[in-house]
């Protein structure tokens, strides 16, 4: 017998591995199957402003609409109005703030816990797809008549539908923000030395928690009750009154939680000193969260039909919410106007942009007294929907600071800081104008939408000239920071990634420094024991 | 003459367990933290529709003084009350999951993932069931808001359920692969911590609507 020796042939000294590690995807199917958390913030971010353009046009169309107080016709007739009014309520919050504010938190918080990446990743990815498709859905829906007020029924359905989708997306996405605040901070880091932009988010994501299902639970029941009833929702004339809620005292301070960290987070870096008491400073936002959950103050629910009544206003808790949000603004803005004190002040254009929110937000809280102060018979006038413009504009204006305090990051350099300068004190002018003359003709009895004033009718008309005036002001505000953005994401690279000498670890080169403090990079340029240190806080 | 240093032989002692640095703090776990998270968020979504069906319910009480569920229609206890059993008796199993995997038996583990998902898929049965005896339509002319809030909140359960159960079933599909460990139970807690909710939220609408009416 004989045996067959076979040998194997020498390996060759460059053989491929059996299992080539994947190659990474480039172009288009980077984008989409990416998880990486700048990609996904950034589509967020642009997304965003595309929906930023449908809220500025249908806002500007409802603004000249309201000039002639006479009635309806001028620009659009009475349904018309109603859905543009409420497209543009829907596209301003739900698809322009709230996707803007996570765009920026899936970008800047796992950076400033010092995590790689955000929380369940391809959950975030998933939530951007899901709220990107769920957007075009909706907007199509109301360009078929359908949405609040619409008059094609499968229509209607198809925006509850996917507004109901649009939630389900803006609560996962916050999930994965809250998770990673929670769950993927450096060592070192407890959750009292959270930087405070990242605190906010997670106070958001609290509240958003507790919040958008809510809606989304009605917003539910609506669907079906639209579907195959209606029977005690009241058709599509319903759906605005079940939504409208949300922008309403004391749900819409919702929008403004994230601002109160924005601009807590760029007042010391502008003063370049450190931000004491911390600790209080994240208490004062905690507080604002906790009278920002409004999901108590939404129309009552009749088994006999109707749009249900606001049965709060004028109870202690509305009382209540109203004034006490106040509080937590007051005790941070002074602990910010004592660090702006202390240091040495740089007037940069996101410290510009971040004293205009933190201005209108408070404003906004003045107004929303005014409002809750029964006597004074604010409710349901243009008064409110100033308050809801205020806090909301506020917001906007909040965000704009964080994108152009974090621009270096974000999109690889500064925005032009003489251009975005002027912008932010526009966008001061553009707020006052198009609120404060809402606050007047709101105590002339001018309502709270649409509907006839009978007294002091040349006044209240000018005023909402000026009002529009305002809008136009904002919306050119918007479309000018647009460029700025749109510029710094083209352009080349700056080669300063920290202009501002920022404290916390965004800006952070490699190797991390050591956590010592709410404000490591600041003590490993300025060491720990400089003149303003944590045992101060 | 020249000496050699030697190094001494280091000496093989038993661990003193006692003399031990502790380790260094965990964060918390994300996958926990993430489901507790989406607890919150389904306890909202659906605490927020059967607010909404006992604040309907008590005013028409009051405003009509008559029986909350039209002519005709009946809610017959024994397919709600077997759903709830039958819950409960997954609580048992989902936990056994846990314990068998922080032990490291995954046999048991698996039996009992196995059993808690027929016993949440017995559920859905039973409710599907329970709404072909109630008489309630949901088509045609006769739909009443009755109708649109029972199969509104029941409808919104499944599809909680449904969602457990495809967590609960990737945990398992996770820890046959071997994902987790005797040591790390962090998927399959996760994946109980959800279901626990899931079935605590049965519990009200079993009692406040199947039981109440």
């Amino acid at each position: 017998m004989t045996v067959t020796e076979t040998q194997a042939p020498p390996a060759a000294e460059t053989t491929a591995p059996a299992f080539a590690p994947p190659r990474p995807a480039t172009g288009l199917a980077a984008v989409l199957g990416t998880g990486d958390h700048r990609t996904i913030g950034r589509l967020w971010i642009y997304t965003a402003f595309v929906s930023l353009v449908v809220a500025g046009v249908t806002g500007a169309l409802v603004g000249v609409e309201k000039v002639d107080t006479g009635g309806l016709g001028d620009v659009l007739d009475a349904d018309i109005f109603a859905q543009t009014y409420s497209l543009h309520a829907v596209a301003g919050t739900f698809l322009f703030l709230l996707p803007l504010l996570i765009g920026l938190a899936t970008y800047v918080v796992p950076m400033q816990v010092g995590s790689a990446t955000v929380a369940f990743p391809r959950a975030a990815a998933a939530a951007y797809w899901t709220h990107l498709v769920a957007t075009g859905v909706l907007l199509a829906s109301f360009v078929a008549d359908g949405g609040p007020f619409g008059g094609d029924s499968e229509a209607v359905e198809l925006f509850v539908a996917s507004f109901i989708a649009v939630l389900v997306a803006l609560t996962l996405a916050s999930i994965c923000i809250a998770a990673t605040v929670l769950a993927l901070r450096v060592p070192g880091m407890g959750l009292h030395r959270t930087p405070l932009f990242s605190w906010s988010s997670l106070v958001t994501a609290a509240v958003v928690l507790l919040t958008l299902p809510v809606l989304a639970g009605v917003m539910l029941l609506v669907y079906v009750d639209h579907r195959y009833g209606p029977t005690f929702l009241d058709g599509s004339e319903g759906v605005f009154a079940r939504i409208a809620w949300a922008w309403a005292q004391p749900s819409v301070y919702l929008f403004a939680i994230p601002v109160l960290g924005i601009v807590a987070d760029i007042v010391p870096v502008s003063a370049r000193t450190r931000l004491t008491k911390h600790r209080i400073a994240m208490g004062a936002i905690g507080a604002f969260g906790l009278f920002a959950f409004g999901a108590w103050a939404m129309p009552g629910f009749s088994p006999t039909g109707g749009a249900g009544t606001l049965e709060y206003v004028g109870e202690v808790p509305f009382y209540a919410f109203s004034i006490l949000v106040l509080l937590p603004a007051l005790a941070l803005t002074g602990l910010l106007g004592d660090t702006l004190r202390r240091g040495s002040l740089s007037l940069t254009s996101p410290l510009l942009w971040a004293l205009s929110a933190l201005l209108m937000l408070l404003a906004g809280i003045a107004n929303g007294i005014l409002v809750a102060i029964e006597p004074l018979d604010l409710v349901e006038t243009s008064a409110q929907s100033a308050q809801t413009h205020y806090v909301l504009v506020a917001a906007l204006l909040g965000l704009f600071a964080g994108l152009a305090h974090w621009a270096p990051r974000v999109f690889g350099t500064p925005l032009a800081e003489g251009a975005s300068k002027g912008l932010a004190a526009l966008g001061l002018l553009g707020t006052v104008l198009l609120c404060l003359p809402d606050v007047i003709s709101g105590f002339l009895g001018q309502p709270f939408r649409l509907g006839e004033v009978t007294d002091d009718v040349d006044a209240v008309e000018a005023l909402n000239i000026a009002s529009v005036a305002g809008g136009i002001v904002l919306v050119l505000v918007a479309v000018g920071f647009l460029a700025l953005v749109l510029k710094a994401a083209t352009g080349r690279a700056g080669t300063d990634d920290d202009p501002w000498e920022g404290h916390t670890l965004e800006w952070a080169t490699s190797p991390l420094p050591a956590i010592t403090s709410e404000a490591p990079v600041y003590d490993a340029r300025h060491g720990a024991g400089s003149p303003t240190t944590e045992a101060q806080s | 003459m020249a000496t050699a240093t030697t190094a001494p032989t280091p000496e093989r002692l038993p661990l003193q367990l006692d003399q031990v640095a502790p380790a260094p703090a965990r964060r918390p776990r994300v996958v926990l933290v993430g489901s507790a998270l989406a607890s919150v968020a389904s306890i909202a979504l659906l605490g927020s529709v059967l607010a909404v069906y006992f604040s309907v319910r008590a005013d028409w009480l009051a405003e009509s003084g008559e029986a909350w569920l039209p002519m005709g229609a009946t809610i017959p206890l024994s397919p709600g009350n077997m759903s709830m059993v039958t819950l409960a008796m997954s609580l048992v199993t989902v936990q056994w999951a846990v314990w068998s995997g922080g032990r490291r038996d995954r046999a048991h583990a698996y039996l009992a993932l196995g059993l808690t998902v027929v016993l949440g898929i017995a559920h859905v049965v039973q409710l599907a069931y329970l709404w072909t005896q109630w008489e309630l339509p949901l088509n045609g002319s006769e739909v009443t808001a009755q109708a649109v809030l029972l199969f509104t909140v029941l409808g919104l359960h499944v599809a909680m359920v449904a969602g457990a159960l495809i967590f609960l079933t990737l945990m398992l599909l996770r820890s046959l692969g071997g994902q987790f460990t005797g040591r790390d139970v962090e998927g399959l807690s996760a994946a109980a911590l959800y279901w626990y909710v899931t079935v605590a939220l049965f519990t009200v609408i079993w009692y406040g609507i199947l039981i109440v009416k």
